[in-house]
């Protein structure tokens, strides 16, 4: 168990599939909770529950399945009606969510010896599957132990025998597995008919191995399937079927002969016991002289008696074998002609109202249509594919850019007005286009917010729990789509805000009421674009925050004087619970307080996301922190500068205004620079000092770029402004620095810029008039 | 698995180089690690970068950080000529290029001819060469690009010319 004994593939496959659906069982708890009425909900939840636990099985994996299968059996029963789910039981469910998650991450590691889940959570989960109570839950550990063991229990020995060799027995399976035969019914039906389709490929020589490998596959399949119901008559067909086929490649066209009808005879076998199964009848036939005389040829042996003719059907091939199946029954009326290798479905439905006794036809003719039709609308993509593509889109953007410098230097050169015409044309079509592939490109890899936010819900309540508060989260536009860097790097820091929100906003329900509130806190995510930006708010009904704790905290702290904080606006204040380390909960609880979230907030936001924060709070009202973000990070407008020599990029975004200022503009408060502007005064920074560019080769910084970043306003000054761009941000691997830079990217003329760290090129300034205003 | 390994043994024993001129001495890393071999083309300084990373260039694309061997190895910053040239090689999983005085020439060597590193007279440092080569006329040293371009390496470079400063 503990080595990886399947095929690596089919564990991923797994993992992503079910991975989905563990997700979203999780959000349909959560939601079950507040209708636990809603039975289309309780199916939903039930069917994921049972697909993970059918696809675990097939792997093996006997702890996670453990869990699915106790947890779904306590589904069951509330899905029956016999149980309602309440607090208590929806703990034990979400437990189960828990350690399934738990599991799923160990499998995502590679390993497959899988944490067990509690017993007693097991044990708990049973007891309501068997229609029980948690009340009395004491001391029932024996009813506990039988279910978990045996599946279902086919003891019941109700045998009749029939003329063409067969046994049928009826067995009742528990109710569980009851509607889900028909899905398997379906599923082998399909396989058998996918099987015996290409089953006359191996009389070909050509086609042999491949359709050796093709239905040995498919009884595999079939063997698994059936496995999980434990029906082993079934399971010795199918596997048998499987050996025999491993060795088909070798096998002349004599034994060929002598196979091929037996193996049709066998499909035919296989789906009359599928059949039955509908019906809670397990059918076996008399099969052992077929089995034996299959795999004697199997290995290349001859038979000594039961030899068929070249071109048997499979029916003469069955009798021979000692099963009179379908030949001369009083009740057939099957015509032999019709069997044909095209028609093989055709032949499966004969065969069915041929023994209209054991299955209800038209129900079977239902579900067979169903999985051949669907289309698909969805496909699969490795992320890393949708990586190399928008690196190849970010490559044409910038051979773009490019071809339209070189177009307008062109101009200045060729004389042909007419040449000249058509290769803006082209130019500017090119453009079109790759805007175009830019953007559709962007699209594949855009997801809706729900993706996140799903996972909310369920946060909020156990943060509601833990708190010991009243609370209700609200989910306005899930649907707003973001790039996936996006999704993934949000992911954190949302979840910081929430917790925060939870645990310093929302006040106790006796605090709310006394302060005139609803004792039930309301939190918001709101979510929506913006242009090219996204916006994602949180908004919570809570205490709000308190200017003065806060200056007073930032103060104790060294973050700023005394005297300039009543110079700040209430929102800088508020800026300073960004800071790292800073909190202003006298106690850290498990679940904030130590002023480590907020840093991770930030640092997502502002430094990976390109994105700022706004925080808005009235006290005793509620506090909003409003993030926006734009759409994409890995391409966008820029505004090159020139600092001396070098050309470097500034986000065009963070850009207010670019000003080349008069001698009186420029002036100096305390030691400090600042500029002047239309009656404003913002701290002026120097681009050739924060990039340390050596004195010889400083010129003189005749512009002003004014950058706006999280309601600060400085200006940065550079040597020359050189135009805008579209950049391609790409990573500065393997040298290592400090200092205001995020990447780097490729310009127009080939040559690689900078791109200045916005976020942090504020935080340089800061650190300046910081120092400044200590040195006084 | 005699017959195989008797076919083999020729090409064993040899060892293809890149053969490349930094100041005065002549030096070569294994051909394996060698990506493509530049033209100078214009740098991007970065501020701040550790001392011995000359800057970035813009590889078809992939931006990549290029040193100065001859910085490394305590000699004067290059006067870049039309014989300079950025060797770019991958390096666990890194590509970065560095810049020598001119590449000589692609060659075969013995592998019996190396010898391990003698306490040398050379400028640079002993623990940036996996060994020397006797060539007819001149000695060959065969730099050891793991602990060369490592960032341990660039660091102590950058102390140790602090300390010495």
């Amino acid at each position: 168990m503990s080595d990886y004994n399947f095929d690596p593939e089919i564990m991923q496959d797994f993992l992503t599939e079910s991975g989905e659906l563990l997700e979203q069982l999780e959000v349909d708890l959560v939601s079950l909770e507040s209708r636990p009425s809603d039975l289309e909900l309780l199916n939903q939840i039930f069917r994921a529950l049972h697909t993970i636990k059918g696809s675990a099985s097939f792997l093996a994996l006997t702890n996670l399945v453990a869990i699915a299968h106790s947890a779904e059996s306590a589904l069951n029963t509330a899905r029956n009606g016999d149980l309602l789910i309440g607090k208590e039981e929806m703990d034990l469910l979400l437990d189960s969510v828990d350690i399934l998650k738990i599991q799923f991450d160990e499998l995502t590691e590679g390993t497959t010896d899988l944490t067990p889940a509690d017993p007693d959570l097991i044990r708990k989960l049973t007891i309501l599957g068997e229609g029980g109570t948690l009340n009395h839950a004491g001391s029932d550990t024996n009813a506990a132990n039988e279910t978990t063991n045996g599946f279902s229990d086919s003891s019941s020995s109700e045998h009749t025998e029939y003329a063409d060799g067969r046994t049928v027995t009826f067995t009742s399976l528990d109710a569980s597995k009851l509607d889900l035969i028909e899905h398997l019914a379906t599923d082998i039906d399909e396989s058998i008919s996918q099987a015996t389709d290409k089953l006359n490929d191996l009389l070909d020589q050509d086609s042999r191995s491949s359709a050796g490998l093709f239905v040995s596959e498919m009884f595999e399949e079939i063997a698994r399937t059936v496995d999980f119901f434990e029906i082993k008559e079934i399971v010795i067909f199918a596997n048998s079927l499987a050996k025999s086929l491993e060795g088909i490649d070798s096998l002349t066209d004599d034994h060929i002969t002598q196979i091929v009808p037996r193996l049709h005879g066998m499909c035919l076998l296989l789906n009359e016991q599928t059949k039955a199964l509908v019906n809670q009848q397990i059918v076996s036939w008399p099969a052992d002289t077929l089995i034996e005389r299959i795999s004697v040829i199997a290995e290349g042996g001859t038979l000594s008696e039961g030899v068929l003719s070249s071109g048997c059907d499979p029916y003469t091939a069955l009798k021979t074998d000692g099963i009179p199946y379908g030949s001369d029954e009083a009740d057939s009326n099957f015509d032999e002609t019709q069997y044909s290798a095209a028609e093989e479905t055709e032949v499966a439905e004969s065969v069915v109202s041929n023994q209209s006794n054991t299955a209800n036809q038209t129900e079977l003719k239902a579900t067979k249509k169903g999985p051949a039709n669907i289309i698909e609308q969805t496909i699969r993509v490795e992320v890393s594919r949708l990586e190399s593509l928008m690196n190849l889109v970010g490559e044409l953007v910038l051979q773009k850019n490019r071809i339209g410098a070189m177009s307008e230097t062109l101009d200045r050169v060729v004389q042909d007005a007419e040449l000249m015409e058509q290769i803006e044309i082209t130019a500017s079509t090119l453009d079109r286009v790759t805007g175009d592939i830019q953007l559709a490109v962007m699209r594949t890899r855009m997801q809706p917010l729900d993706k996140l936010f799903g996972k909310y819900p369920r946060l909020i309540r156990d943060l509601a729990t833990k708190t010991e508060k009243m609370m209700k989260l609200e989910i306005i536009g899930g649907d707003t789509e973001v790039d996936k860097s996006v999704i993934e790097e949000l992911g954190d820091p949302l979840v910081h805000l929430l917790r925060n929100s939870a645990d310093h906003g929302i006040e106790t329900p006796a605090d709310r009421l006394a302060a005139g509130k609803d004792e039930t806190g309301t939190i918001q995510i709101v979510a929506g674009h913006q242009g090219s930006h996204v916006s994602v708010q949180i908004i919570d009904n809570g205490k709000g925050l308190n200017r003065d704790t806060i200056g007073q905290k930032a103060v104790e702290r060294g973050l700023i004087s005394m005297e300039q904080l009543p110079a700040l606006s209430n929102e800088e204040v508020f800026r300073f619970i960004l800071e790292p380390g800073f909190s202003t909960a006298d106690e850290v609880s498990d679940l904030s307080g130590r002023g480590v979230g907020m840093d991770v907030v930030r640092t997502n936001i502002e430094s990976k996301l390109k994105g700022t924060i706004s925080i808005d709070s009235v006290t005793g009202e509620g506090t909003t922190i409003n993030i926006s973000i734009p759409l994409t990070v890995a391409i966008m407008p820029a505004m090159m500068v020139a600092v001396s020599d070098e050309v470097f990029a500034i986000p065009l975004t963070n850009i207010t205004e670019i000003v080349h200022p008069s001698p009186e503009m420029l002036s100096e408060l305390g030691d400090e620079p600042v500029i002047h502007l239309r009656g404003s005064v913002y701290p002026l920074i120097s681009s050739q000092e924060v990039f340390n560019v050596a004195p010889e080769n400083r010129t003189d910084e005749n512009f002003v770029v004014v950058i706006g970043f999280n309601q600060r306003v400085i200006g940065l000054r550079v040597s020359r402004v050189i135009g805008q761009q579209e950049i391609v941000i790409k990573p500065l691997d393997g040298v290592q620095r400090e200092g205001p830079l995020s990447g780097a990217t490729v310009r127009n003329d080939g040559g690689v810029s900078l791109i200045m760290d916005i976020a942090e090129l504020m935080r340089v300034s800061r650190n300046q008039r910081g120092a400044m205003t200590g040195a006084l | 698995m005699n017959a195989h390994s008797s076919q083999s043994k020729p090409t064993e024993s040899q060892i293809q180089l890149v053969s490349f001129t930094v100041g005065e001495e002549l030096f070569a890393v294994n051909i394996l690690s060698v990506q493509e071999i530049n033209r100078m083309i214009s740098l991007t300084k970065v501020p701040q970068s550790p001392e011995g990373i000359e800057g970035v260039i813009n590889l078809r694309g992939r931006i990549i950080p290029v040193l100065d061997l001859r910085l490394k190895f305590g000699l004067e910053a290059s006067s870049l000529d039309d014989d300079s040239r950025i060797i770019v090689v991958e390096l666990n999983g890194t590509t970065l290029g560095f810049i020598v005085d001119s590449v000589h020439e692609v060659l075969r060597i013995n592998k019996s001819i190396i010898e391990p590193t003698p306490q040398m007279t050379t400028s640079v440092d002993a623990s940036f060469v996996s060994g020397v080569a006797k060539l007819d006329d001149r000695l060959l040293i065969l730099l050891n690009l793991d602990s060369l371009l490592s960032a341990e390496s660039l660091n102590t470079i950058s102390s140790m010319k602090k300390a010495a400063a």
